[in-house]
């Protein structure tokens, strides 16, 4: 893929007084300011919010200037779908600008999602089935037992995304834990405790995608987006809001669209020098590395107890504090985890910079009913 | 509040009491031979349509558990007061199958857990979950 991004924007994730699209106006205005463009200049935008409203409303304060604006929703992975729809059109020739979207607010809980819009049952959220937390829980249960891990490692990855978390200006949880404090918090589903998952936030971000003459007209250090493969589910994978599974469980989307975001990039998981992975709960950050091919199935233990993770690590790994430390706005999370490898790439992430000059990122969100979106950017 | 919607059509799918041995309802693909529960008029496996409705074993084990601790927000349907229950995927060969737990401590549950199938359509609203195949000690 032949594509750069020039700006980025993000307004923080927590919880605030104004509205979602004032978020993403804030964000949208900050990305276009950040690569020294208006809205005037942009020839297509994609973006998407669960709760917020339709992103192509934003056109309304942005300006109504006839720009062809895309509205999608890929639950948890929608920044992603926003980023590759931008993205194809650039490779298209559709677009020599464009902006890529996201915001969200959230009720405070868990979702709650009706079985009706998965084609399950009532019955079934009757029964109290219907609940990602538990999924999550049943899932690391599982995985751990499958490849002799030990626990505690889910309440060491909460550890290191509130430490990192407590080093970012735009984050929402900023106060480090101990691994105990974790380890013995309350239970919620388990092995998870309430410091292993992220809750339900608020937040917007954005981007400004160019094609390869106009990012070099408009930045010196543009960041290059290498690939962007986004992949469903196939047959046997072990998915949230399943009333059953396979006989034989396959491997998830994330194992596809790594490996051809890889392919695609031309560059292998030893070459990633800063990587944001989905951490819904810790147990999701614990297995994504692996399906990811970040590590085997197995070495997790190993990577996490061996400090390689961290900010000043071989493999810094959710340096913005992912998800845990900044809550889920669902629209706006698959473009934060792609901002905060561009703004580590041009050597500004305030706070929290990895030390290992890195040329090489990669991005994974991960989302409901099982699907997933990989980016390698490179500077 | 979202209205409460009348499950007992979708719950008698579910279930076959019929006979001496009460079971689940599932179904099989006559192409790949893929079982699913519930039953479901297309294969999730390779799209046919060549499917039917399939008894699923009444005993099985513990694939995977947890414990819901805090009350699901509607269309759940709350004890009062709400009591965590634990849940698992049981594994019946075939197919595994999403289901309470009752019969032992909440947190007693393992992976591998012997278990077998309950159906009782006077328990409202659940109507089958699993419990230990042997007493407790």
């Amino acid at each position: 893929m032949d594509v750069a991004i020039i700006g980025v924007g993000l307004h923080p994730f927590g919880r605030f007084d104004i509205s979602a699209r004032e978020m993403a106006l804030i964000a949208a205005r900050g990305a276009l300011g950040d690569a020294n463009v208006e809205w005037a200049d942009i020839d297509f935008a994609a973006g998407g919010s669960k709760d917020g409203g339709h992103a192509d409303a934003l056109v309304k304060e942005l300006g109504l200037t006839g720009t062809p604006f895309m509205s999608v929703y890929n639950g948890c992975a929608t920044g992603g779908s926003s980023l590759l729809a931008a993205a194809n059109a650039i490779e298209a020739g559709m677009a020599d600008l464009a902006l890529a979207v996201g915001f969200d607010k959230h009720e405070r809980g868990a979702f709650a999602t009706d079985p009706a819009e998965y084609g399950i049952g009532e019955w079934y959220g009757e029964d109290g089935m219907m609940v990602t937390t538990q999924f999550f829980g049943m899932k690391i249960q599982r995985y751990l037992a499958d490849h002799d891990l030990d626990p505690r490692l889910l309440a060491e990855l909460s550890a290191k995304a509130l430490r990192n978390g407590a080093r970012n200006p735009n984050a929402w949880r900023r106060n480090a834990l101990s691994v105990d404090a974790i380890a013995d918090a309350e239970m919620v589903n388990d092995p998870l405790t309430k410091y292993m998952f992220c809750s339900p936030s608020e937040g917007a971000a954005a981007v400004v995608l160019a094609s390869p003459d106009k990012a070099r007209e408009l930045r010196a250090d543009p960041v290059w987006l290498r690939a962007v493969e986004f992949r469903t589910r196939k047959y046997g994978t072990f998915e949230v809001f399943s009333p059953s599974l396979a006989a034989e469980i396959t491997p998830g989307a994330t194992v596809y669209a790594a490996a051809a975001a890889f392919e695609s990039a031309g560059v292998g998981p030893s070459d990633i020098d800063v990587a944001q992975i989905q951490d819904t709960e810790a147990g999701a950050e614990l297995m994504h590395l692996a399906e990811c091919g970040l590590c085997e199935h197995g070495e997790q233990g190993e990577l996490i107890m061996s400090g390689a993770l961290e900010i000043d690590g071989r493999l810094p790994v959710n340096t913005d504090g992912g998800c845990i430390a900044n809550g889920e706005p669902i629209g706006a999370s698959g473009l934060r985890q792609v901002i905060e490898c561009v703004l580590q790439l041009q050597n500004r992430a305030d706070g929290r910079q990895v030390p290992n000059d890195p040329r090489t990122a990669f991005t994974q969100v991960y989302g409901a009913p099982g699907l997933s979106t990989c980016t390698v950017l490179s500077r | 509040m979202p209205e409460v919607i009348d499950t007992t059509d979708q719950r008698r799918q579910l279930i076959n009491t019929s006979g001496d041995e009460p079971h689940l309802v599932g179904s099989a693909c006559s192409d790949c031979d893929t079982q699913t529960f519930p039953a479901q008029s297309g294969c999730p496996r390779c799209g046919s349509n060549a499917v039917s409705e399939v008894p699923l074993p009444r005993t099985g084990s513990v694939w995977t558990w947890t414990v819901q601790r805090f009350a699901p927000k509607a269309p759940y349907r709350a004890d009062s007061p709400y009591e965590p229950f634990a849940l698992a995927y049981v594994d019946l060969g075939p197919v595994k199958v999403e289901s309470r737990l009752r019969g032992k401590p909440i947190d007693a549950w393992k992976i591998g857990d012997a278990v077998r199938v309950v159906i009782d359509e006077s328990v409202t609203p659940l109507s089958f979950w699993f419990e230990p195949t042997k007493e407790m000690p």
